[in-house]
């Protein structure tokens, strides 16, 4: 055989020979389907690799994580599958429980909605559920795990519980301790439970030393004070009505009337108004700050809205169904029950009350 | 204790010209360094990947070489028949055997130590140089943890060169490494035979997997590496336990292997 005789021509030859074979490679890799070389993979429970690793399980696990990061960053969010995706991550974190990003990172890619993550809420949180009881002195797992019930499924009963867990843990320092405790008194106040949040406002209060932290508390505490004056001028307001069957002048009306004593003084030292609208009685300085906040949001939805489509909203109602249908969070209504103006050439939210 | 001394350095002399050695250090060498490229890759857990594939390339290196060069201990000077010419002068057995595993184990320590200081450097760059990360990640450097990680891993290379011996003093290399890396196996999963042992009913079973527990080395007790990236709480006293049962474990080897050598004909 001339080839073997001469090594050059014969190197020559096996190469061209690998050339030919890299298309069957790739037929045969399509026609695996796509998840083949990971389900093949996955077909062994992670009990039995972790006697297959014969105690180098910390070994397997990083294997697992870089084909996972390998694996899912090269696929669009439409071509994943969820639950490879947390089987994965099951192994990977069975391997090496105190793996504390391999929870962090598939269970927020898992419950974050498209275009961050997968929209799988539950398989997120399972897996952040399996971090915390692994790692029961970890902050970073029950924190993140709350903002993804306070932002997502706003449910801010679970997410102050989350907070509050991850404020307990013993290797926080004072100053992260108290914004993590403010962040389970915020998340209280969202979700209705004025009450838990005061409380937790007042520890704050009283327990940092931070001059700037104290403050925030206060101002927080007297929103909450605030909050529950508007509560009584309101059902004063409603009794008003029912009485009157018509408006008063102004909050002083109220009073003047006897429907209630007296009308307090604003904590935030503003003062109470009517909102014909909605029938509620709102502090100015509150629902400025809540106006404000609203259109800070709006405006920045518009822009979103302006860079996805290249252009600003044609009316208001189309940048309402954008913040409704295609992003995760809740449209804010007006504090008073006002409409807001809205230039579809500038693409700018205003409102014409309170606010300027 | 001079004859003692000067078999090991002989058996010293002998390990270090031993190719495989070579290969095998070359080999640590090339995979510690590639964690370094590996970690580029791995999503910011860069000194995790770093220390686990060094420390896990330390470990597996140090058996394999505890294992190969184990083999063939006593073996080769029986099989060369050198060990006519070893008992022809005022040595006995016993000092011989133990020449011979405390030669292996300073070249083992020797090595531990040269890739402990090639893998601790690069852990060191790797850590300057994320240290914001690393700190968020990992809450800190760990490096009690990480050189206890290779202490132990070294305790865990002093049994396995006793069990290595003792397959050396009476069967052929073959055999030897099968029953030692059999052997290694058994003791890495020696947690489960003591689950075994817990939950089954039959009580003859259950106290024949408690021997076989106690009777077999319980390597899983060495591995801290989990701690080295992690961190946890070092303590002495697990030092000290873990040092007295690796003592006690090799001291048994040691002395099973000189009444297996005692024992043995030369023809």
């Amino acid at each position: 055989m001339s080839i073997t005789k001469k090594p050059l021509i014969g190197l020559l030859v096996i190469f061209v020979l690998v050339l030919i074979s890299i298309p069957f490679q790739n037929k045969i890799d399509e026609a695996h389907g796509k998840f083949g070389s990971m389900e093949d993979s996955l077909y062994i429970s992670s009990s039995m690799l972790d006697k297959i690793s014969i105690g180098y399980q910390e070994i397997l696990a990083d294997v697992y994580w870089l084909r996972a990061l390998q694996y899912f960053g090269g696929k669009s969010i439409a071509d994943q599958n969820p639950e490879l995706l947390y089987h994965y991550f099951d192994i990977i974190t069975d391997l090496d429980p105190k793996f504390i990003n391999a929870y962090r990172y598939g269970g927020a890619f898992l419950a974050e909605p498209p275009p961050y993550g997968l929209g799988e809420m539950e398989l997120g949180t399972k897996l952040f559920d399996k971090g915390r009881e692994n790692n029961p002195d970890n902050f970073r797992l029950p924190l993140e795990e709350a903002f993804l019930y306070y932002l997502y499924p706003k449910d801010y009963a679970r997410a102050a519980e989350l907070f509050e867990e991850a404020g307990s843990k013993p290797e926080l320092s004072g100053m992260r301790k108290a914004t993590i405790e403010g962040m389970a008194a915020a998340a209280h106040a969202q979700g209705g439970n004025r009450e838990v949040s005061r409380k937790i406002w007042q520890i704050i209060y009283e327990t940092n030393s931070s001059e700037g932290r104290r403050n925030f508390a206060l101002r927080n505490l007297k929103e909450i004070q605030t909050m529950d004056i508007e509560d009584n001028l309101t059902l004063a307001l409603k009794e008003y009505r029912k009485r009157f069957n018509k408006f008063p002048e102004g909050v002083q009306g109220i009073a003047d009337t006897g429907v209630i004593k007296v009308i307090p003084a604003s904590p935030l030292e503003g003062e109470f108004i009517i909102a014909a609208r909605i029938e509620a009685v709102k502090d100015s300085v509150l629902a400025k700050r809540n106006l404000d906040q609203n259109l800070r949001f709006l405006n920045a939805k518009s822009k979103r809205y302006n860079s996805s489509f290249g252009k600003f909203p044609e009316n208001f109602n189309v940048l309402k169904d954008f913040i409704q249908n295609q992003t995760t969070a809740e449209f804010p209504n007006h504090p008073l029950g006002e409409e807001y103006v809205y230039n579809p050439i500038t693409g700018k939210v205003t409102s014409g009350d309170i606010s300027e | 204790m001079n004859r003692v001394i000067s078999v090991a350095h002989n058996t010293f002399r002998e390990a270090i010209r031993d190719r495989v050695l070579y290969s095998l250090v070359i080999f640590a060498v090339l995979m510690i360094l590639s964690s370094l490229i590996i970690a580029t890759i791995s999503g910011e857990q860069y000194n995790k990947i770093v220390k686990d594939l060094g420390l896990a390339a330390i470990s597996i290196i140090g058996i394999m070489i505890s294992v190969f060069l184990g083999m063939g201990l006593v073996y080769k000077e029986i099989e060369k028949k050198t060990v006519y010419n070893i008992f022809s002068k005022p040595i006995k057995r016993y000092e011989f055997i133990l020449g011979k595993y405390l030669g292996l184990a300073f070249t083992l320590l020797l090595i531990t130590v040269g890739m402990a200081i090639i893998l601790f450097l690069l852990v060191l760059y790797t850590e300057l140089r994320y240290q914001g990360l690393i700190e968020f990640y990992y809450g800190g450097h760990h490096f009690a943890e990480f050189f206890n990680a290779i202490y132990f891993q070294y305790l865990e290379f002093l049994i396995i060169i006793g069990i290595a011996l003792i397959f050396s003093s009476f069967t052929s290399p073959i055999l030897s490494v099968l029953f030692t890396f059999l052997l290694f196996a058994i003791g890495r999963f020696s947690g489960d035979i003591r689950l075994f042992a817990e939950e089954i009913k039959n009580p003859v079973s259950a106290v024949f997997a408690e021997v076989i527990y106690r009777v077999i080395p319980n390597l899983g007790k060495f591995n801290v590496r989990s701690e080295a990236v992690y961190g946890g709480s070092l303590s002495g006293e697990l030092i000290f336990y873990t040092t007295a049962y690796a003592i006690i474990y090799t001291l048994a080897l040691l002395i099973l292997s000189m009444i297996i050598f005692e024992k043995k004909e030369f023809k």
